[in-house]
């Protein structure tokens, strides 16, 4: 039996159906992304989840470790469900400094004596490297200093589930690599099932055991990230996850192709194809090549330097 | 219906039975009559042409206070609120003193272009009294706007004036139309002015004449009365329809831009208008306010008359005899800063507990909370003497409840009125909280009410207490409710302010009405320091 339980959720609102009856199961220790665009309803999720929204009276039940969270007319109140959640604006409380956000749980909850509290804040805050800094306030904090306060304020009541909602969205690209990666490592070692709610691939690629890909409130597809990203089961998948590029050839015939299974090949074998752009990615070089066999140009990558008007040969592998 | 039913009760309910006390009769012999018809014209033309003025002046100070920035803009923005801080008695007074026909202090060096008691003088006082209000509006309008707006224009070739005529003034229509519709009711709503400008020349508005009927008593006052009141009732709701209107407007069309508080405006200012600009502050915050004001101040420091008959002179005789007098031998004074400061206290303390509950009731639910704000709002937009009359019709034994001659009826008329002004500031101020501050309270294992006391509460404890002080200072300087609603044993410091003036004694009322600005200055300085800058002026 799985540990999260989600059966036939479903949520409205106004008339509109944000999530069609999903159902999604989750073992202990899994770290699951909720991957889709704006709208997909992957953060409707979380809040369901949280209860913080209410499903719609149809729904099936959320189980959590053999707990009836919502179903029909049961509905655990937020406070009861000792989830960990990170809001995407991090929600750190402005009234309170950085130790008292952390240990706001701890004390509405009263578990344990002021000594104890203060233990479990020190040992939570060590976890996230903020001790440091206890008596700061949130508007004291930087952007990736106020993200370690919110995952400290969810870790410290070790969370039967940690939620994460865009968590490294409001982040630069240095500290949101740096920052994943730390989160992945603290989940791992403390074991905890967590669900991430990202529209970033590549956040969702990197971080996650399963990846689940959400399309207008339904599941489109999940697996490893790996299996998802090298064959795509469906084409939304495939542009979602791997930006496929639709092409027509000469007889108007449709075709999809992964850029990244585009490959040079040297000897003149292959589709002939001009160079009639190139981008600078860093690591690689994006290109757009015009050709005769295609009527719009492929979209390759590569990681060689190749000059604008040149010809080179493309091979493409399923 | 926690809410609805007080409202019902005490509003409504009143308002209705006053209107029970029209008949027609009535309606066509107080309306028939010359000297309605007569008040109700210098109503209108009073309201309009002040409202007219208010505006003017206050466009032209908003359009630099809100695009430049220079040193010393803090206290030269204080300076312009004070008028609006200030009870409009005390501002009357003060213009009577300076500027009264027969022994006006500076009307012999600083002549008015018009005589003080007339209509043109009630209208200019009126104009001086609500600049700040109209002041605000706009000023805010302005904020808000993207400063690119008008960069964009002086960079296709437009002159400064040319911005301001086809950009910032045609952007600016609706907030502006709606200033004059507040001004307006503002001013047809004002009881101390016209008591204290008009009345000496029979320029009566519609709220003295319902002063004057009242006073006549018996059946002829308690039945024409009422019939004024509905008058003054009917043209002051065009004006709150005309604000809700426009700023529903406005909502949908703000335009923000990447930096909406940045003044980008500044460098456009060139520095020959900043220069006219700052001789036009001075010169008018002097006559407006600054003046009279001082010669209110210097009279109370000599002996009564001295300063009209022998001018600067007098300062050798300088004297705290009217304080000492109201202060320490006047026990009616006494009696009335203890009422105000208790009765006062108790009704913003109950505004506040009532702003509370709404925001409660509203949750985070916008359209709820506009609601809230909206029958809020009723009550302060009705003319305070339509209200107190409503009050008196209604509470005087009637329904087996008399609240008459007790402080409970004043009481209940404070908060009614002013509910509005500390609910808006405290409704924004929770608006512009994240709801996830609130949610994380939840997931993380508070209750709704530990949320409450351990999240909503301290985080919006500055928006309380200034709201708490921001609705104490206009009930401190309240008179037009408090004229009609006190009695022997419940005085306040307007009532005793309005009766020394009407004894003559100009000394002790000038010293009271110092004494009362000085509290009121204080108070507003509190509560920005409590709120650190968000609530006061």
């Amino acid at each position: 039996m799985s540990y999260l339980s989600i059966q036939r959720l479903s949520k409205t609102f106004d008339d509109t159906p944000v999530l069609k009856g999903l159902h999604l199961e989750v073992a202990k220790g899994e770290f699951v992304s909720l991957l889709g665009a704006s709208g997909s309803g992957k953060t409707t999720i979380l809040r369901c989840l949280a209860g913080l929204e209410r499903p719609d009276f149809e729904s099936g039940p959320i189980v959590l470790n053999g707990v009836e969270l919502s179903h029909k007319r049961v509905f655990m109140p937020p406070e009861k469900r000792n989830l960990g959640l990170v809001f995407q604006n991090y929600a750190i409380w402005p009234h309170l400094n950085l130790f008292e956000n952390v240990a706001f749980p701890l004390r509405v909850k009263k578990v344990g004596d002021s000594r104890k509290i203060e233990q479990r804040v020190n040992d939570v805050l060590e976890l996230v490297q903020l001790q440091e800094l206890t008596q700061r306030y949130g508007y004291q904090l930087s952007g990736g200093q106020q993200q370690r306060v919110a995952l400290a304020r969810a870790l410290v009541m070790s969370p039967d589930l940690l939620l994460l909602d865009e968590p490294l969205s409001n982040l630069d690209a240095i500290l949101r690599e740096e920052l994943g990666i730390q989160i992945r490592k603290l989940t791992k070692k403390l074991g905890l099932t967590t669900i991430l709610v990202t529209h970033d691939q590549s956040e969702a690629l990197s971080l996650s055991d399963r990846l689940v890909l959400l399309n207008y409130g339904e599941i489109e597809t999940q697996g490893r990230p790996e299996e998802l990203y090298r064959n795509p089961p469906t084409e939304f998948s495939a542009r979602f996850l791997s930006k496929a590029q639709e092409i027509f050839d000469l007889k108007r015939k449709r075709q999809l192709f992964l850029p990244r299974n585009w490959s040079i090949l040297e000897g003149g074998e292959g589709i002939a194809v001009t160079i009639a752009s190139r981008i600078f990615l860093g690591s690689e070089y994006q290109y757009l090549a015009e050709n005769s066999q295609y009527k719009s140009p492929i979209l390759f990558y590569s990681p060689r330097r190749i000059e604008q008007d040149e010809v080179v040969h493309l091979q493409y592998r399923e | 219906m926690i809410l609805l039913i007080p409202l019902l009760i005490f509003f409504w309910f009143p308002i209705g039975e006053l209107l029970s006390h029209v008949s027609w009769a009535q309606v066509e012999e107080v309306i028939l009559s010359s000297s309605f018809t007569k008040a109700l014209l210098q109503t209108f033309w009073s309201g309009g042409l002040g409202a007219l003025l208010s505006v003017v002046v206050a466009t032209y100070f908003a359009h630099f206070f809100a695009q430049a920035e220079w040193r010393g803009q803090r206290l030269q923005r204080l300076l312009l609120l004070i008028p609006y801080l200030i009870p409009n008695f005390v501002l009357a007074s003060a213009y009577v003193l300076s500027w009264n026909p027969a022994t006006g202090v500076l009307g012999a060096h600083l002549p008015l272009p018009f005589a003080l008691y007339s209509l043109s003088g009630l209208s200019f006082v009126f104009g001086v009294a609500h600049v700040p209000v109209a002041f605000l509006l706009v000023e805010d309008r302005i904020k808000k706007m993207d400063p690119a707006l008008f960069e964009a224009a002086r960079l296709s070739g437009a002159s400064s004036f040319q911005t301001l005529r086809k950009i910032e003034l045609p952007l600016l229509m609706p907030s502006l139309v709606s200033g004059f519709a507040l001004c307006f009711a503002l001013n047809i709503s004002a009881f101390a002015i016209p008591a204290w400008i008009g009345a000496p020349e029979r320029v009566f508005t519609l709220t003295y004449k319902i002063y004057q009927t009242l006073q006549m008593g018996g059946v002829e006052g308690m039945t024409k009365a009422p019939v004024i009141a509905l008058v003054l009732f009917l043209i002051s709701l065009p004006s709150f329809v005309i604000n809700g209107w426009i700023q529903r407007r406005e909502q949908k069309f703000v335009t923000v831009g990447a930096k909406p508080s940045a003044k980008g405006g500044s460098s456009l200012l060139s520095r020959r208008s900043f220069v006219i600009f700052q001789i036009c502050f001075w010169s008018s915050q002097l006559v407006f306010w600054m003046l009279p004001f001082a010669a209110q101040i210097l009279s109370t420091l000599v002996p009564p008359g001295c300063l009209q008959l022998e001018g600067l002179a007098c300062l050798s005789e300088v004297t705290l005899r009217s304080y000492r007098y109201v202060l320490f031998e006047l026990s009616e004074t006494q009696v009335a800063i203890v009422t105000s400061l208790i009765y006062g206290g108790v009704a913003a303390l109950t505004i506040v507990l009532i702003s509370l509950t709404a925001l409660n009731v509203g949750s985070t639910k916008v359209q709820r909370l506009r609601f809230l704000d909206w029958i809020f709002a009723i009550p302060l937009a009705t003319p305070g003497a339509v209200l107190a009359l409503a009050m008196i019709v209604t509470y005087s034994g009637k329904y087996g409840i008399n609240l008459y001659n007790t402080a409970a009826i004043a009481v209940v008329a404070y908060i009614l009125k002013h509910t509005s002004l500390c609910f808006q500031p405290l409704k924004n101020g929770y608006l512009n909280i994240s709801p996830t501050l609130f949610e994380a309270g939840r997931v993380f294992g508070a209750t709704k009410s530990q949320v409450w006391t351990q999240i909503k509460l301290p985080i919006l404890r500055s928006e309380i207490v200034g709201g708490f002080f921001l609705v104490l200072i206009p009930i401190l300087g309240e008179l037009t409710m408090s004229i009609f609603l006190t009695s022997p044993g419940f005085r306040t410091i307007g009532t005793v302010i309005f009766d020394l003036q009407d004894y003559a004694d100009h000394a002790s009322a000038g010293a009271l009405s110092v004494l009362l600005m000085l509290m009121i200055l204080f108070l507003n300085e509190l509560a920005r320091w409590i709120s650190r800058g968000r609530v006061g002026y």
